[in-house]
């Protein structure tokens, strides 16, 4: 199965709304560049040997937290499948619904890791679909359930085939969660395939990583000897670098800002926040801080220390600052969002993701030599 | 039956008919026009999405679609039509019109998937795509031809003769297709690793347009074998010149840019001088010949350089560029280089980058003429290849 577009949801990728964001953006991201520039100019720093860190971050961050996901994926479908009993309507129970905020605080320990074998067969979106911009989990949801109606065969393979929006947990919250607790036959017999395509994609990533024929750990280890996929140990640090990056703009800008007004004392939209109906939001941004954290020590706090100690200090002390922010919020990002205090509160965490952003993309990267690369890394 | 959405399809090839008829006795004001797209490349951005992204003359972006992983390269036709392929092991191509909407998207067939770059027949009739035939054992590459006439239907495929086709050029008479056979077998079950570097057997062949008949294969020395030939350019005197990328870190040995002249059947190496060859860190992304057909400029994003060629003369400038990679020729037309300030003269070139900028490279007496055309300011970055649109 490949990344057919024909699988993607239409209104997704065929609408412009991006070209607004990069140009209302392009602004503020020009003058931090501009700060990078300058921070650039310093002592070129000496190079260093990335090689055991990568491994260590193969081994010790990505490989247990692909193994956690597989295994709690396989809790959930199983859990799934337990109660949905042909012919009758039923009711989530306790099991289904810890199963389920398991899986998603797993992934979310994860989704900054972006490449490899996620990013083969498009599992990463087909894992979850967010953020829904076009509601199309929803709109497709609706139209596969009345074609259930009818025909209820439908096999795992044949599912796999269908669109991005329906394969994973962004569709299987709706299932689980919808406001009325008792799930229809058909949802049932949907929400047990998309926790068994769950299941077979954590599955395929933990073995990926682990196993041959692909063995993706093993890939950093091969870094510097010309027969891996990675041409290099700095190539691997910089990718590593990038998803760091990546993940804490995608928590700013889509995780803590999505439900917050566009202009002060303006509309606020909880049902854009990434997982609203379980009312996880908040807490899968704190998962995904502390994943990010982790990854920060376990790669650059060595060489960073030796570079620049106070830089590693200021960094360190961002994510404990954000992750304290996290810790003292109200528990429901939704609730929050009802109140002026609430959106000021999310709107502050939004701010000190950002300057961690910052200090990781301009400074650390500066000093750990690192450079904004894409073309130079992974070419074809 | 023609389906609802053959029939809009069908509309909007019509329509587009009508427009090019127009656009053949187009004045100055619709050759400047600001809504046509000049310029397409595909880009990531700060958030990790990626995008076709289409530029209109004055390098202003018009229209972006959001596609589900990287995008590649883009062939454009006679007719009008873009298509923006996918990042191999992609199964998706996006064809979109002369104002960058999409008229219709193609998915590769079970067991295929694209590599990245297609061409388009002279007459705008039929496109082909590089794919790869996963389903059997060890891979094997072919073309895949798509009947524009028939909203893109796959109609056939032709042998490659080898693993791993990647660019694809139409040669000057148009009854021939070029395809750089890579070498590189890689399975989307193991995303980009590389299986068979061991054996890995790189090709140049010219196969006929019409039955698919092997006319030339040609291959570099034993020594280059794991020199994966990748991306070509077509000089005006119907050489064409390859972009290679080695998959040994023997640098020593590094042949990384050729050409191949069908008249004698010959494939030579371009001989860069040693100091270049050591910059170019094994691995040319894009190569491009000028619109005079002197000038062939070759990026290394690797290496952060461009280094451009005087194919007369043999002398070689360089230009340093952060993560460059993507080249193609400015605009032909006058009236639009006018409007922008450009000269006609030969030895230019624009080169994109992932830091976002569109860069104009041009050959003076004295040094490479750097203008910075567009910039995101880092907020997309470029990916491998942008084509102009003709």
């Amino acid at each position: 199965m490949l990344n057919d577009l024909s699988w993607y949801p239409e209104s997704r990728y065929s609408k412009r709304w991006a070209l607004f964001f990069f140009t209302s953006v392009s602004l503020f991201f020009s003058l931090s560049f501009a700060q990078a520039n300058d921070l650039s100019a310093a002592d070129e720093p000496e190079p260093y040997n990335w090689a055991s860190s990568n491994v260590a971050i193969a081994n010790k961050h990505i490989v247990p937290r692909y193994r956690s996901l597989a295994k709690s994926t396989k809790k959930l479908s199983e859990s799934v499948e337990r109660i949905c009993v042909s012919g009758k309507s039923t009711i989530i129970n306790g099991r289904v619904d810890k199963d389920f905020k398991r899986v998603y605080l797993d992934w979310a320990a994860i989704q900054h890791i972006k490449f490899g074998p996620v990013s083969f067969l498009q599992r990463q979106e087909r894992f979850q679909y967010w953020p829904d911009k076009h509601n199309s989990s929803e709109r497709q949801l609706r139209k596969l359930l009345q074609s259930f109606e009818q025909n209820s065969e439908l096999s795992l393979r044949d599912f796999q085939k269908k669109s991005v929006a329906l394969q994973g947990l962004t569709a299987l919250e709706r299932m689980l969660y919808s406001s009325d607790t008792l799930i229809s036959t058909q949802e049932c017999q949907l929400a047990e395939l998309v926790s068994m395509n769950l299941a077979q994609i954590a599955d395929e990533l933990d073995q990926n990583w682990r196993l041959a024929p692909v063995e993706y750990a093993n890939e950093f280890a091969l870094a510097d000897t010309g027969s891996g996929t990675y041409e290099s140990s700095d190539e691997v640090i910089n990718i590593l670098a990038d998803s760091l990056v990546t993940q804490l703009l995608l928590i700013s800008e889509y995780k803590l800002a999505r439900g917050l007004p566009k202009k002060e004392g303006g509309r606020v939209y909880p049902r854009r926040l990434e997982a609203w109906r379980t009312e996880l939001s908040l807490d899968l941004t704190k998962q995904s801080i502390s994943s990010l954290y982790s990854l920060f020590k376990t790669a650059y706090r060595v060489q960073l220390k030796k570079v620049d100690a106070e830089l590693y200090k200021q960094i360190n002390d961002q994510f404990k600052k954000v992750l304290s922010r996290i810790k003292k919020s109200p528990k429901s990002m939704s609730v929050m969002l009802t109140t002026e205090q609430g959106v000021e509160h999310i709107t502050a965490l939004k701010e000190e993701v950002k300057v961690l952003e910052l200090l990781v993309r301009n400074d650390m990267f500066a000093q750990l030599g690192f450079a904004k690369r894409f073309n130079s890394l992974d070419g074809d | 039956m023609m389906l609802r959405r053959d029939f809009i399809l069908s509309s909007a090839l019509l329509g587009l008919a009508h427009k090019v008829d127009a656009a053949a006795v187009a004045n100055q004001t619709e050759q400047n026009n600001p809504l046509a797209v000049r310029f397409v490349s595909a880009a990531k951005s700060n958030l990790g999405e990626h995008f076709f992204v289409c530029l209109n003359n004055q390098f202003d972006i018009i229209a972006q679609h959001l596609i589900p992983a990287r995008g590649h390269s883009i062939a454009c036709s006679s007719l009008g039509h873009i298509a923006a392929v996918g990042r191999r092991p992609a199964g998706f191509c996006l064809v979109l019109d002369d104002r960058g909407e999409k008229l219709v998207e193609l998915t590769a067939q079970a067991g295929r998937h694209f590599y990245g770059h297609g061409v388009y027949s002279a007459d705008g009739a039929t496109l082909y795509l590089t794919e790869s035939n996963y389903h059997i054992q060890g891979t094997r590459g072919v073309v895949g031809i798509f009947d524009v006439h028939r909203q893109y239907v796959r109609v056939g495929e032709f042998m490659t003769e080898g693993i791993g086709p990647h660019e694809i050029l139409l040669s000057p008479d148009g009854t021939q297709l070029i395809v750089a056979n890579g070498g590189i077998q890689t399975h989307p079950e193991t995303g980009r690793k590389k299986l068979n570097i061991g054996t890995m057997k790189p090709s140049l062949v010219y196969l006929d347009r019409l039955s698919g008949e092997l006319v030339h294969q040609v291959s570099l020395e034993d020594e280059l074998r794991y020199n994966s030939i990748r991306h070509l350019s077509l000089g005006l005197d119907g050489r064409v010149y390859i972009a290679l990328q080695q998959q040994n870190k023997d640098r020593t040995l590094s042949c990384l840019i050729a050409r191949f002249d069908p008249e004698e059947a010959k494939l030579e190496k371009v001989h860069v001088q040693p100091e270049l060859q050591l910059l170019l860190n094994g691995y040319v992304g894009d190569i491009c010949v000028d619109h005079s057909g002197r000038f062939v400029a070759a990026s290394s994003p690797k290496g952060g350089i461009v280094v451009l060629i005087d194919t007369q003369t043999s002398v070689m400038e360089q230009v340093q560029l952060d993560d460059v990679c993507g080249l193609t020729t400015p605009l032909l037309r006058a009236e639009e280089k006018s409007n922008l300030g450009l000269s006609m003269s030969p030895g230019q070139f624009i080169a994109s980058t992932g830091q976002g900028k569109l860069v104009l490279l041009e050959l003076t007496a004295s040094a490479v003429k750097q203008t910075v055309l567009h910039d995101t300011g880092g907020i997309m970055s470029w990916d491998n290849h942008i084509r102009r649109i003709v």
